[in-house]
């Protein structure tokens, strides 16, 4: 074979050229000997590097023009990255994780804007104690959630909020759920541009959030340390909202109202109205469940009709007043849905119950809770009027048999001027028709009337039942006159007793039902699950009552009274947010740096290494001659 | 930051990233770090070591394809032979893997080809022989995982790794040409055939032992990357022993 030759040849190291000296300079002060090169006498392969014109030399000089070119491509290819401008095509990050999370609310009343109006999320997440929020996404727990929190992220100009909300809130404190409920309410009252999500906790977004609140109290106190580490060493999360389209306005969702009606005996009797609205409010609309305020007032109407449909079954126990149920819709927003069914029987409809000799409305919100009752009236109902002796009653029964339960009236009177509706008897009122509001809550702008975690779990039954028994009970005695009666009426006597008893199993199933789906305007006349729920409850009112109509009141195109917006009832009106863990900028170029220092050390390591080899053959040499 | 309002247009919104955050720009130069840390050791090595001297480049491009051509082949008699252990999830299968492993023997007869074909010094056929070979296995195994991941927005450090890898491949390259080479040479001394026998094995099985090992212990990546130099060091600073011994032995 051809090597046996050239090994003669190879006898000191540092006479040949050694392809594993690797001193360049070597090779370039001492081309390859002829010598060397002549002894490759393999057949027909010796390759003279200096003969032109023929293949090897094109070779060679390819060669060295395309290993002289790798080095310049390497070195400019590192500069030409950085500020290399690639094509926009998206390359969305694989998600690491992806979750929903709903919009805040966001609508226009009578010209008048609310809620948030952004929804493109493209941002680096921080949780809320980190002082630079800037252009970032804030992430918080209901506790963070606070007024000055809130105010702190707007004026700093964060890209987004994100507002984790716990499936159980039994475990939560309650001031922790009412200093949430203010803040709700109050960041309802302005309009902004940042988009509000609010997501279910999950394993993942937990992690996430202790992840941050971990990195930022780990860095050090000194603010340049603390912005040089942050540039190195935080992995951030990012977010990404999928949906690029704009925000839509919707101007033509419907409100829609039921009504069921039990006649009463006699010739022309008065009329009882009894009336709740059925929708809820929070502050996103996906999530508002409303259990007590107002799925309460429905379960407790619903239960009075189950109750007075057994009275008025026989003719014998029929009581002299017509009673008319209603379940109106848009109650969260000046009670539209009310005002518009009142139009509908005052001014459209040839006769109705409405038209004439009502004895009061009865209107019910909010009645799952509290250890009081109130009874609120737009001015003082005159002594001898049916209301005052309907009033009188209630505090009758509560008196003896619920003495610790606190009954009072409130007087408030009706701001014509302004733009919100109080209650729902106001609607009445402003068309003269006597009415009041029987809810355990005092203040109308109360927080616990439209916030997303008045659920289920913060409902007390026991009270729902009891005011559900002072409110059939007085009704009752009310319509057959028990109280004047002299003997034979005993304080103590129930009149819903036995068969008729008050069940809360039904109180129960109704209120389940309906804080199991959102009831928010916006979606209850095109999602699914709102509808079929409106369904059930027109087909329980069916059971129970007659002439059962649904009324929808669709908006005036020209000029609607409410205008919501899109990018909360169409398919992505629940977006999906995708979070991805990078790495900051800066730490790219540190790395990059360590990886330049490394391949120093490597060039410096190939350079000598002819030198080690030197050394090694030394070592053998001496040892073999020992 | 990009905020859209109700009327804004969403391009505008995605177009006007925060620069905090890795963009798509960085990200490439995060494939530049990892591409540079992969190929410049090789680049270094083509450089220092006076290949280009010599010519080598167009027999480096020969070696790299004898690399494809015998990949195919092994690729093949492992399709054929060797069909989808259809086992449990966690079983490994010692001895499936043992004789896949075994099939790598087919690395040795195509370096062996190479360097019987290239006419030369020991020295200068081992390294043209290395260079092509191990050049052709960045470019097949490393430049495709490297451009489609490390180009992502997600950081992930198995890129930096596979670069560290590829390093070490070409010092494993090294050391097994150098071994084939001294295993086929006539005139090698009875004493030496037992060691050059055990390295050439060694060699061989060196990605099966390091599987075994991240099974075994349950090594985690940087452990595992570290366990390889190791191992590759040793074996190649062996065969440089060996070979210095039989070069200089006359």
């Amino acid at each position: 074979m051809a090597e046996s030759g050239l090994q003669q040849g190879c006898s000191c190291p540092s006479s040949t050229v050694c392809i594993a000296s690797g001193l360049r300079k070597e090779f370039y002060l001492r081309p390859p000997s002829p010598a060397a090169q002549t002894t490759q006498t393999s057949a027909g392969k010796s390759d003279t590097p200096y003969s032109t014109g023929s293949f090897p030399a094109m070779c060679k000089t390819v060669e060295t023009r395309a290993s002289d070119l790798g080095l310049v491509v390497t070195l400019l290819g590192m500069l030409g990255l950085l500020g290399l401008d690639l094509l926009q095509v998206t390359a969305l990050p694989s998600a690491s994780y992806e979750f929903t999370a709903c919009r805040m609310q966001q609508y226009n009343l009578h010209q008048e804007k609310y809620g948030c109006r952004g929804a493109l999320v493209v941002a680096e997440v921080r949780t809320a104690e980190d002082p630079a929020l800037t252009r970032h996404c804030v992430v918080m727990k209901i506790l963070d959630f606070t007024t000055d929190t809130y105010q702190e992220v707007l004026k700093q100009n964060a890209a987004a909020v994100l507002i984790l909300l716990p499936t159980n809130l039994t475990a939560t404190p309650r001031h922790v759920i009412q200093n949430f409920m203010v803040s709700e309410a109050k960041a309802l009252l302005n309009t902004t541009l940042i988009p509000v999500y609010v997501a279910l906790e999950d394993k993942s977004l937990l992690f996430m959030y202790e992840q941050l609140k971990m990195e930022l109290s780990s860095r050090g106190s000194s603010k340049l340390v603390r912005v040089f580490t942050s540039m190195l060493t935080t992995s951030g999360y990012q977010i990404l909202v999928s949906n690029i389209s704009p925000v839509k306005p919707v101007t033509d969702t419907s409100i829609i109202t039921l009504e069921g009606v039990l006649p009463g005996a006699g010739e022309d009797p008065p009329t009882i109205v009894v009336t709740a609205h059925y929708d809820s409010f929070g502050l996103s609309p996906w999530l508002s469940f409303g259990a007590d305020s107002n799925g309460s007032g429905v379960a407790v109407l619903l239960e009075l009709a189950r109750l007075f449909h057994q009275l008025y079954s026989s003719p014998r126990t029929r009581p002299p007043y017509h009673l008319l149920f209603a379940l109106t819709g848009g109650g969260k927003y000046n009670f539209l849905g009310t005002k518009r069914w009142i139009e509908e029987n005052m001014d459209h409809a040839e006769s109705s119950l409405l038209q004439d000799n009502v004895a009061f409305v009865l209107c019910l919100d909010t009645l799952a809770n509290g250890d009081g009752l109130f009874v609120h009236v737009s001015r003082p109902p005159r002594p001898g009027s049916l209301q005052h002796s309907y009033i009188q009653q209630l505090e009758q029964v509560t008196a003896s048999r619920f003495p610790w339960v606190k009954l009072r009236t409130v007087h408030k009177k009706i701001n014509l001027g302004g733009s919100t509706v109080a209650w729902e008897h106001e609607q009445y009122s402003v068309r003269k028709i006597p009415g009041f509001t029987l809810s355990h809550v005092k203040d109308p702008q109360a927080e616990l009337r439209g916030s997303i975690l008045d659920t289920m779990s913060q409902v007390d039954m026991r009270k729902l039942k009891r005011n559900t028994v002072i409110v059939a009970e007085s009704l009752g005695r009310f319509m057959f006159n028990l109280s004047s009666k002299a003997s034979g009426s005993p304080k103590e006597l129930q009149l819903f007793k036995g068969q008729m008893e008050i069940q809360d199993s039904h109180l129960s199933a109704v209120l389940s039902l309906l804080s199991s789906v959102p009831r928010a305007t916006q979606l209850l006349d095109r999602e699914p699950g709102p509808l079929l729920m409106l369904t059930s409850l027109e087909q329980q009112l069916s059971r129970y009552l007659q002439q059962v109509h649904r009324h929808t009141f669709r908006p005036d195109h020209r000029d609607p009274e409410i205008i919501f917006f899109d990018q909360m009832k169409q398919q992505v009106m629940i977006y999906r947010l995708v979070v991805c863990k990078v790495k900051p900028a800066a730490f790219d170029l540190f790395l990059g740096g360590c990886i330049s220092a490394y391949l120093g050390m490597v060039y410096y390591v190939i350079q000598r290494f002819g030198n080690l080899y030197m050394t090694l053959t030394r070592l053998t040499l001496r040892t073999k001659q020992q | 930051m990009t905020v859209c309002g109700a009327g804004d247009s969403p391009q505008a919104a995605m177009g006007g990233s925060s620069t905090f955050y890795r963009g798509r720009k960085m990200t490439l130069f995060h494939f530049g770090n990892c591409f540079a840390l992969a190929y410049f050791p090789y680049f270094i090595t083509y450089k220092c070591s006076g290949l280009s001297e010599y010519n080598a480049f167009w027999r480096c491009v020969q070696a790299g394809a004898t690399y494809l051509f015998v990949q195919l082949c092994k690729m093949l008699f492992l399709a054929t032979f060797f069909p989808t252990w259809e086992g449990g999830a966690g079983v490994y299968d010692f001895v499936g893997e043992f004789m896949k492993a075994t099939v790598d023997l087919a690395d040795l007869l195509g370096l062996h080809l190479v360097m019987s074909r290239n006419a030369g010094k020991g020295e200068y056929k081992i390294m043209v022989a290395a260079m092509g070979w191990a050049t052709a296995e960045l470019v097949m195994s490393r430049c495709i995982p490297l451009w489609v991941g490390a180009r992502g927005i997600e950081f992930d450090w198995k890129y930096i790794q596979m670069s560290f890898d590829s390093n070490i491949s070409l010092v494993h390259y090294i050391a097994m040409a150098a071994v084939v080479w001294m295993f086929t040479r006539y005139d090698l001394p009875k004493s030496f055939r037992l060691p050059v026998t055990a390295l050439l094995g060694l060699c061989v099985y060196k990605a099966f032992l390091m599987e075994l090992f991240v099974h075994v212990f349950a090594l985690g990546s940087w452990t595992a990357l570290l366990v390889k130099a190791v191992l590759t060091g040793t074996i190649s600073f062996c065969s440089l022993f060996l070979f210095i011994t039989l070069v200089h032995s006359n």
